[in-house]
């Protein structure tokens, strides 16, 4: 402090000369007061009750008053303060500076007390202190989005405001964004310097920008574990598996405490205690689910036993949601057909049970219906695929009739604007078809394949339900078509489009921040996405879609989609961190911008920090307590003092206190008197 | 004076009292009042031996039928008091100078001068007024009789204040130049930096008997003023600064009931009428309660 006043310079020095408000202030206090005039019949009594020699006089002797010294105090630590003292400092940088200020989750680590973010703010505030006059700065929050909160101001306020404003978050941040916006501050500068406070992460590839970077590093500490990957499949006819990896980006070995929960509870389903290396990981597949559940929640906790620190807890929790695409449970009804069995065994999504024609059919519903060469009395209720079916059936004229088989001529045509069927284009020349039967009485089907002008592939939409129809044996050698790639590619896509739709097509995990297409189906007139925390976004159609980005808060969010306010279908998906670049936080010590690299935490440059908010803070205290004891006065004692009582006088109490003491200083004084 | 001093009503009120005093003096004439003075009035006194030189029309001749001895025959001398009643013209009873004339000073210490006046010519009694101001002393009377009540309110009525005025002089020089001493009512509010004791010892000193009536507006006896000011005196002209809040107006209040106290006891010692009436009070209810509880009045 005494090596700080010693270089003590002022920035304004002129205004010293208000020190001179002194006088005024003093006279003021030797001027009277200017009365107003009142005639009275007679001062007689009053002559008496004030001691007034000095009234008449315009000045009267200056007595030492609290509030005189008060006042003259506060002018002179405001006189001080206008006077801009400042001491001369080592700093970052000074200037005209873009602050970029790392908001990313690897800046929630505690191996800095209390926070990453916490030291890279008290830095950025550090650095408003030692501006000087002319600089400027832009301070740009560092995130997913990178945000600028203050744009080039010299107001000192308005930049701790912005900086004390910022906040961490648990996405990883885009770098390439933030220097652009800060490179965009270049124009027009001599010499734009770029500050960045951060704890390294920053990509390799980062474009060289106009100006002087600086970097700061902050962080001490790399001990970190986290759930890097996390994921739950089942293969078809296999129950769901979970998939999870564990990675310790420390320097040390260490032991972690892997659970997981289901569809939210609070119960645990699962845990195991894993000893995961330094610079590695675990993968963890062994974990058999549940059929009934739809989402996971995983957590990492660090044993009471551990020695090594977790500093980073934003990856420590990972989500996942069980996968329901597909068309669910199917019904093969064949008497062998190897080629349907192999393809929808291999179908994710299908649950596939199989019976022969003659078992009969059985009681239970089913998502799908496929019917090879048979067909029952009744066709039930559900989507049907209807493979080769018997000619000359009339069973069901009101969906469609088959008449006699014919031999196949000429050439495949395509319905080449068809979805389900434009993938199969490439090979519909190597398509050869033997013998078909002929369809007919279809008017709501659509026609996907046709040869000699005859249906070979028809679906469409009949008494809400789906129907597609393949009429003709799909074996070897009636066709090659099921020795080609086109088989399968057409029963995934038929598959497809058997399969109920979905809201969003986010089967996997998402990162913080990425967006998501809400697809409106069935009439929805909106769709409520609620998000981890339980906050509730209504989002409305956009021409059948909606992208919604607020996905940035690691989680599970659940889309509702509705009609008339009533919800008629959800979903679910999960954001994870899943970032090595966040999670591994090991602070960097310099940064590469093109070739350039450069060091952290250095303060090459002198900046000033100035004192006056102190001197103007102490100037009010000074104040506050000028008016109490103003008001104190006020209260207890007039500003006249009595004299000239003969009998029976009054005397105020400070006089009393005097008087007493007086008296008894005279008894003191008078010899021969003992204590 | 444009103000009637007083109406019918309250003169026949006034009809029935009389002045007293409590040591009789001597008149000239004969009046309604006793005297000490054995004289040569009607009313028997007592008897005594004759001697030579006596005036034989004062023998009882029908004791000295009855016993053969001369007596005299003393009877009470009857004589008439001489009421003095003077009205301080000072400017401070010019107060106060706008609102409610009834609370005016001057013109209350006027009607209860005239009260005691119409009193005392009613009663016989020798009535002397004097007004005293900066510009010397004015002075009714003496006279005797009802009829000249008449006069006296004309007179009252032509009155008025002026500057400062020395109470002590004042009423020394008045003790000096009366021949003829008896009750002396003063009507004043003793607003007088020089005291007034110097002058109330020269009335005794006399052989007046001295009742002082200290006349006080409301707004002197209770100060309704606030704030930093300068209070200039209507009769001196002498300012004074001063600030009144709460705390500095009771000090004012005690600092006057101290006052009032201090001029109580003085004239309690000295055998002195005092009373102290609020002109906001009624100005015959000074005669008729508070000169009869300090028994001037019967």
């Amino acid at each position: 402090m005494l090596s700080s006043l010693s270089t003590l310079s002022l920035l304004s020095p002129l205004a010293l000369a208000l020190g001179a408000l002194a006088i005024p202030i003093i006279l003021l206090y030797m001027l009277r007061l200017r009365r107003t005039e009142m005639p009275i019949s007679s001062t007689f009594l009053w002559q008496q009750l004030v001691r007034d020699r000095e009234a008449n006089a315009p000045w009267q002797r200056l007595r030492l008053s609290w509030l005189l010294l008060l006042q003259l105090l506060i002018l002179a630590l405001l006189v001080i303060a206008l006077a801009r003292p400042f001491t001369k400092v080592k700093t970052i940088s000074t200037g005209r500076m873009v602050l970029l200020l790392d908001a990313s989750a690897s800046m929630k680590a505690t191996d800095v007390e209390p926070s990453r973010f916490d030291a890279a703010r008290e830095i950025g505030l550090d650095l408003v202190d030692t501006l000087g006059s002319d600089d400027t700065m832009t301070v740009i929050q560092v995130s997913a989005v990178p945000e600028v909160l203050a744009a080039a101001s010299r107001d000192k306020l308005v930049l701790r405001r912005a900086i004390r404003s910022a906040e961490p978050s648990d996405v990883s941040a885009d770098w390439q964004a933030a220097m652009t916006l800060a490179a965009s501050g270049s124009v027009g500068v001599n010499e734009l310097k770029v500050v960045i406070i951060s704890d390294g992460g920053l990509p390799d590839n980062l474009p060289p920008i106009p100006g002087v970077v600086r970097f700061v590093s902050v962080g001490e500490r790399a001990s970190n574990v986290a759930i890097s990957a996390l994921a739950t499949d089942a293969m078809p006819g296999s129950p769901p598996q979970l998939f999870a990896r564990i990675t310790n980006y420390g320097y040390a070995d260490t032991e972690v405490i892997f659970d997981i929960r289901l569809n939210n509870s609070s119960t645990i389903y699962w845990a195991y205690r894993y000893k995961v290396p330094t610079e590695s990981y675990v993968d963890i597949f062994e974990i058999e689910l549940p059929e009934d559940f739809d989402t996971i929640t995983a957590q990492l906790t660090q044993p009471s036993s551990a020695v090594v620190n977790d500093y980073l807890d934003a990856d420590n929790t990972a989500y996942a949601v069980r996968d329901r695409s597909g068309a669910g449970r199917v019904l093969l009804v064949t008497e062998d057909n190897i080629f349907l069995r192999q393809i929808f065994r291999s179908l994710r999504g299908v649950q596939l049970f199989e019976i022969a024609p003659e078992d009969g059919m059985p009681r239970q519903a089913f998502d799908l219906y496929v019917f090879d060469g048979w067909l029952p009395d009744q066709l039930p209720d559900g989507d049907l695929l209807i493979v080769n079916p018997p000619p000359n059936t009339d069973n069901f004229d009101d969906i469609f009739r088959t008449g006699s088989e014919q031999e196949a001529a000429g050439d495949i045509t395509l319905a080449e604007n068809d979805s389900r069927v434009r993938n199969l284009i490439s090979y519909a020349n190597s398509i050869s078809i033997r013998k078909y039967t002929i369809l007919s009485d279809m008017p709501w089907a659509d026609v996907l394949m046709t040869v000699d002008g005859y249906p070979l592939i028809a679906a469409g939409e009949i008494h809400n339900r789906q129907i597609a129809l393949i009429p003709f044996d799909t074996h070897y050698p009636n066709t090659d078509m099921v020795l080609q790639p086109a088989w399968p590619i057409l029963i995934a896509e038929l598959s497809s489009w058997f399969s109920p739709p979905r809201i969003t097509d986010t089967a996997q995990s998402l990162p913080p921040g990425a967006p998501v297409t809400i697809h409106f189906f069935d009439n929805a007139d909106k769709a409520d996405v609620i998000l981890p925390d339980g906050k509730r976004v209504t989002v409305l159609p956009d021409d059948s879609e909606m992208v919604f980005a607020d996905t940035f808060q690691p989680g599970l969010y659940r889309v509702e989609l509705r009609r008339d306010d009533q919800v008629i279908k959800s979903e679910q998906f999960a954001v994870n961190l899943f970032d090595d670049a966040e999670s591994r936080i090991a602070p960097l010590d310099r940064i590469v911008f093109g070739t350039t690299a450069i060091s952290g935490d250095s303060r090459p440059e002198t900046g000033r920090r100035e004192w006056w908010p102190w001197l103007a803070g102490i100037g009010l205290i000074v104040l506050i307590a000028e008016w109490w004891v103003y008001h104190r006065r006020l209260q207890r004692i007039p500003r006249v003092t009595v004299s000239g009582l003969r009998s029976g006088r009054q005397i105020p109490e400070s006089n009393r206190l005097r008087a007493l003491i007086r008296r008894l200083a005279r008894r003191r004084s008078q010899p021969g008197r003992t204590q | 004076m444009a103000e009637r001093i007083f109406d019918e009503k309250t003169l026949r009120k006034l009809e029935q009292l009389t002045l007293i005093a409590n040591k009789v003096r001597a008149g000239a004439i004969k009046g309604e009042r006793r005297s000490s003075k054995r004289g040569t009035s009607i009313e028997f006194a007592d008897y005594r031996n004759y001697v030579r030189g006596d005036d034989l029309r004062r023998v009882d001749w029908n004791i000295y039928a009855r016993l053969q001895k001369p007596f005299i025959k003393l009877l009470e001398d009857e004589e008439d008091l001489a009421v003095h009643l003077l009205l301080d013209g000072s400017a401070s009873m010019d107060w106060p100078r706008s609102g409610d004339r009834t609370l005016h000073k001057f013109l209350f210490a006027q009607r209860v001068l005239a009260g005691l006046a119409h009193i005392a010519l009613g009663s016989g009694d020798r009535v002397t007024t004097a007004i005293f101001r900066q510009d010397g002393e004015t002075r009714w009377g003496p006279y005797r009789g009802r009829g000249h009540l008449l006069n006296l309110l004309r007179w009252l009525e032509d009155a008025y204040t002026r500057g400062p005025v020395d109470l002590n002089e004042t009423l020394r020089n008045y003790a000096l130049r009366t021949t003829r001493a008896g009750l002396c009512l003063i009507l004043t509010d003793l607003m007088d930096p020089g005291g007034y004791e110097d002058g109330l010892r020269a009335l005794q000193g006399r052989g007046f008997e001295v009742a002082v009536i200290q006349v006080l507006s409301p707004d002197e006896i209770m100060p309704e003023i606030t704030g930093d000011l300068k209070l200039l005196d209507v009769e001196t002209g002498i300012p004074q600064e001063v600030t009144i809040d709460e705390a500095m107006r009771d000090l004012y209040i005690q600092r006057l009931q101290a006052w009032q106290a201090d001029i109580g006891a003085y004239c309690t010692r000295r055998g002195i009428h005092y009373v102290c009436v609020s002109t906001g009070t009624p100005w015959e209810q000074v005669i008729l309660s508070e000169l009869r509880r300090v028994s001037v009045v019967h």
